[in-house]
């Protein structure tokens, strides 16, 4: 094949868009995030399977003996703490993907090298963001089986605990690009864990009950954003569902509709300058 | 500027280009022209608006006023449209290093709008173009430099752009990388694709580009084929004044005072002054006092010289 025929090519097909949004960015960018994310897959496979099992006989056996059932209900706890374990590492997984994983493309130059290709910022963010929530429907799954594998869930309602899982990470990987597009250095970045993970992943509920903080607690617990995600989780897997839950699906579609623009319009501005 | 005052042959058509970013004025309206087929170089020092002016003609930058179009394409309109027909190769590489050589390449035509079996075969294609098939399965961290450059090229070649742009395709590279880049350039060109490509080595652009702007402090100082900018802002050939170490301070500067005297057209480059002679062909320094302190030679006029002679006077002056 003479060089001409290989560089010189005239005929390029347009590809569709939606509202402005060119489907093959966000395929291409997720494919090249799954590619990356399955070349190492004994890590991959580590990361998807180890953890979680390792978190959730830990928790469910080591503090299960100590506490038989939760007080004020009649929930062994395992099967309290399995639903809230599921969003916890929902809000963990693309966290990390958005923060630190996002924060090393832009260190690395890929998002500038990707932006030359014809895509637009939003479908960039969309595609991390997918992927990003893919990652935690993995995780979801693998805790899910060992939970029920355990018989620590046993309501087929548990189905619905995908959407909080949906929600809690669109959420938190938008939380993710907050912190990664705005970080002048990477230690910036880690903050995410320490400012907004671990105090989630503590005082949203998963535990224990809101019940046993102090009442100035209690309130303030009401407004961390995993929390009510934890809620519908639970309520979810013990099939424990009431009209209360609306409330708590509204907040979480309320702080996606705060923290989404907000991370695109931080994204451009880090990534078109 | 509406697009039927683009000329016809042009493929790139850039005119009164500014860009601002806060207080900074990088690019001080600029206007150029590439055309279809032509390599064009854009020749400056650091920090003389070249690679803002490569991101504004990939779209990853707006421009503060003025306006460019590809291929009859508004960038600051249509950016997704042009950057359908340029190939970008950033300054740092940015390669994925997730990824192995050969998915680099593949992901990037996908991405760029190939169909997946398409981007697999123009990935076997431009890996062989590039020699780089026997690396077709290696991490980019056991690349060379060399090979990350070119590799970094394949990539922008992955979607048969029109045009290429690149800032700086060898900064960094060892003089045999540097050669094999520019063959390969070389190739490129041969087989009419259009480059613009920005460089700080003169070298580099007297071996590959047609015609050439020269960039300082966001202007564009001049503009044209590399022989007639040489000669028109040095000459054929230009004397080198080696001045002797026994020279004192004072014999220095009166020799300065001379050159200034004379008009003459110099620069110092260390322990040496060039002098040059405009649009002429040798440059007579038989007037000059104090030569017995230094020993004269001459030499065919390059690029280099006439960067000196333009950016190195700015220099002087302020």
């Amino acid at each position: 094949m003479s060089t001409e025929a290989i560089f010189i090519n005239e005929t390029r097909t347009e590809l569709k868009t939606i509202a402005g949004v060119r489907f093959r960015s966000i395929s291409a960018l997720w494919l090249r995030h799954w590619f990356a994310f399955i070349r190492f897959w004994k890590y991959a496979v580590a990361f998807m399977f180890v953890e979680p099992v390792v978190m959730m006989i830990g928790v469910g056996v080591g503090i299960g003996r100590l506490v038989p059932t939760v007080p004020g209900t009649e929930i062994p706890y395992p099967e309290f703490v399995a639903p809230g374990i599921i969003v916890g590492s929902a809000m963990f997984v693309p966290m990390v993907e958005c923060s630190m994983g996002a924060y090393n493309r832009m260190e690395n130059q890929l998002y500038d090298t990707q932006l030359t290709a014809p895509l637009s910022v939003l479908e960039v963010l969309i595609a991390d963001i997918s992927f990003g929530v893919t990652r935690a429907f993995i995780s979801m799954v693998s805790i899910a089986a060992i939970a029920v594998a355990f018989g620590w869930i046993n309501e087929w309602t548990v189905v619905f605990v995908v959407i909080p899982v949906l929600l809690v990470s669109v959420l938190f990987a938008g939380v993710g690009f907050l912190f990664s597009s705005t970080a002048p250095h990477v230690n910036f970045v880690t903050l995410v864990f320490t400012v907004v993970g671990t105090p989630m992943f503590m005082f949203s509920g998963i535990f224990y009950p809101f019940e046993v903080l102090p009442s100035w607690a209690q309130t303030i617990s009401n407004f961390i954003p995993l929390a009510p995600a934890v809620n519908l989780s639970r309520a979810f897997s013990t099939n424990a569902m009431d009209a209360s839950l609306i409330w708590d699906l509204l907040f979480l579609v309320g702080m996606i509709a705060v923290v989404l623009p907000l991370a695109y319009l931080l994204l451009r501005r880090k990534l078109i300058s | 500027m509406s697009q039927s005052t683009i000329p016809n042959n042009s493929l790139v058509h850039v005119s009164n280009l500014v860009k601002d970013y806060d207080e900074l004025r990088a690019v001080d309206g600029i206007d150029f022209d590439v055309k279809r087929g032509e390599t064009f170089g854009l020749l400056g020092p650091n920090g003389a608006g070249k690679t803002t002016t490569m991101r504004m003609l990939s779209g990853l930058s707006p421009a503060t006023a003025g306006s460019i179009f590809v291929a009859g394409l508004d960038v600051g309109r249509s950016g997704r449209d042009v950057r359908n027909v340029i190939g970008v190769v950033t300054q740092h590489d940015g390669l994925d290093n997730s990824l192995v050589v050969r998915k680099n390449l593949e992901m990037h035509g996908y991405l760029a709008g190939l169909s997946y079996r398409d981007a697999i075969k123009r990935t076997k294609e431009v890996l062989g173009f590039f020699n780089l098939e026997g690396r077709a399965s290696a991490s980019i961290h056991a690349l060379s430099g060399g090979m990350k450059r070119r590799l970094a090229i394949a990539r922008a070649m992955m979607a048969s752009p029109r045009l290429l742009v690149m800032d700086e395709p060898t900064t960094g590279l060892d003089p045999q990388s540097r050669n094999r880049v520019w063959e390969q350039l070389g190739a490129l060109k041969e087989s009419g694709v259009t480059i613009i490509m920005s460089t700080h080595y003169m070298i580099e652009a007297e071996t590959l580009c047609d015609r050439l702007a020269i960039m300082d402090h966001g202007n564009i100082l001049d503009i044209g084929e590399p022989d007639e900018v040489v000669q028109h802002h040095v000459g054929a050939e230009v004397a080198m004044l080696h001045i002797s170490e026994k020279a004192t301070r004072d014999e220095r500067s009166a020799l300065r005072r001379q050159l200034d005297a004379e008009k003459r057209d110099y620069s110092e480059v260390g322990p040496r002054i060039l002098v040059t002679a405009p649009r002429g062909t040798k440059p007579d320094v038989s007037t000059l006092t104090g030569l017995a302190k230094m020993r004269v030679t001459y030499r065919p006029a390059h690029l280099e010289d006439v960067f000196l002679v333009l950016t190195g006077r700015e220099l002087r002056d302020e």
